[in-house]
């Protein structure tokens, strides 16, 4: 009588902690999932090429605009390519070897080629010269 | 017998809770950052700046004589703009759209120059992006007022538009 009833405990026992593993491995995958979906390079690439793209298309001949690219810098620790890449009015912004997002912008800025100078590889300093083609319009 | 009751009620709750929290994040971090309204409202300011100086229509634009120096093939290049850039996805000039409307003042009809997908403009989307809608274009609709060279008033209305739903909707 006395054994049955210490099995009984101990089934019980058994049953709440697979009850509760199962809840902690439930909660820590949601977590793990939230984690990596804001954690993803990929946004953070698509909103550096959109702001860089906003950003030469805002910008007038002999304006220099600073661009804090930290954040770009933390995501690419591993990744010894170039982070940005501007190729005629498409902007790319790529982290790592597979990614990489391209956004064009209408403007066109004749960029001084340093424009992706920075000390300790943070600030991106764009530079923007009169333009190519014409005089320009502004007097 | 009731702890098991318990126990589909909770896992009941525990599929309620992961649903709506891949729900929340799929809404939050799933659609791209839509920048239309920004490309729209820049090209606007950047055909303002190129058309009008300081109150006064550039001379690039508008002659002493009154004659427009602007035309519908040269606009891109007078306001140093470049639409056709995305033909990597097969793009062709197609995702904006700039209109000009020189009104002298006191008169009815002006001269209008436009460049650019004239499809991309209807009345629905002007300062609006329709939230059930997204993929329609977002347009910018501007009016400023400028001297001409020719010593007359004008009125200028510009309209501007930006699709590129493809990365932004």
């Amino acid at each position: 009588m006395k054994k049955r009833k210490f099995d009984k405990k101990a089934e019980i026992l058994t049953e709440n902690l697979i009850f509760i593993i199962l809840n902690l491995v439930f909660f820590s995958l949601l977590a793990v999932f939230i984690f990596i979906k804001s954690d993803s390079s990929s946004l953070v690439e698509e909103s550096y090429a959109k702001k860089i793209a906003l950003i030469l298309d805002s910008v007038r001949p002999g304006m220099e605009v600073n661009l804090d690219m930290a954040l770009a810098n933390k995501k690419a620790k591993d990744y010894g390519g170039k982070i940005v890449d501007i190729q005629g009015n498409i902007v790319t912004v790529k982290l790592s070897q597979k990614g990489g997002y391209s956004y064009s912008f209408f403007n066109e800025a004749n960029l001084n080629k340093t424009y992706f100078y920075s000390s300790d590889g943070k600030q991106y300093l764009f530079k923007v010269e009169p333009y190519k083609r014409s005089e320009s319009v502004l007097k | 017998m009731t702890d098991k009751t318990i126990s589909i009620y909770w896992f009941f709750i525990l599929f309620v809770v992961a649903f709506a929290i891949v729900f929340l994040t799929y809404s939050v971090y799933g659609k791209p950052l839509d920048v239309r309204e920004m490309e729209g409202i820049f090209l606007a300011e950047k055909v303002a700046d190129c058309i009008s100086q300081g109150g006064k229509i550039s001379t690039e634009v508008l002659k002493d004589s009154g004659e427009f120096l602007l035309s519908d093939e040269t606009f891109l290049k007078t306001c140093h703009l470049n639409f056709d850039t995305e033909k990597i996805y097969g793009w062709n000039n197609d995702q904006f759209f700039v209109s000009v409307n020189f009104l002298i003042s006191g008169e009815k009809e002006g001269r209008i120059f436009s460049s650019g997908n004239e499809n991309l403009m209807m009345n629905s989307n002007i300062n609006f992006i329709d939230s059930r809608d997204r993929n329609l274009p977002f347009c910018v609709n501007r009016t400023i007022y400028s001297n001409g060279a020719d010593g007359k008033y004008y009125s200028i209305k510009l309209i501007s538009c930006a699709r590129k739903t493809e990365k932004n909707a």
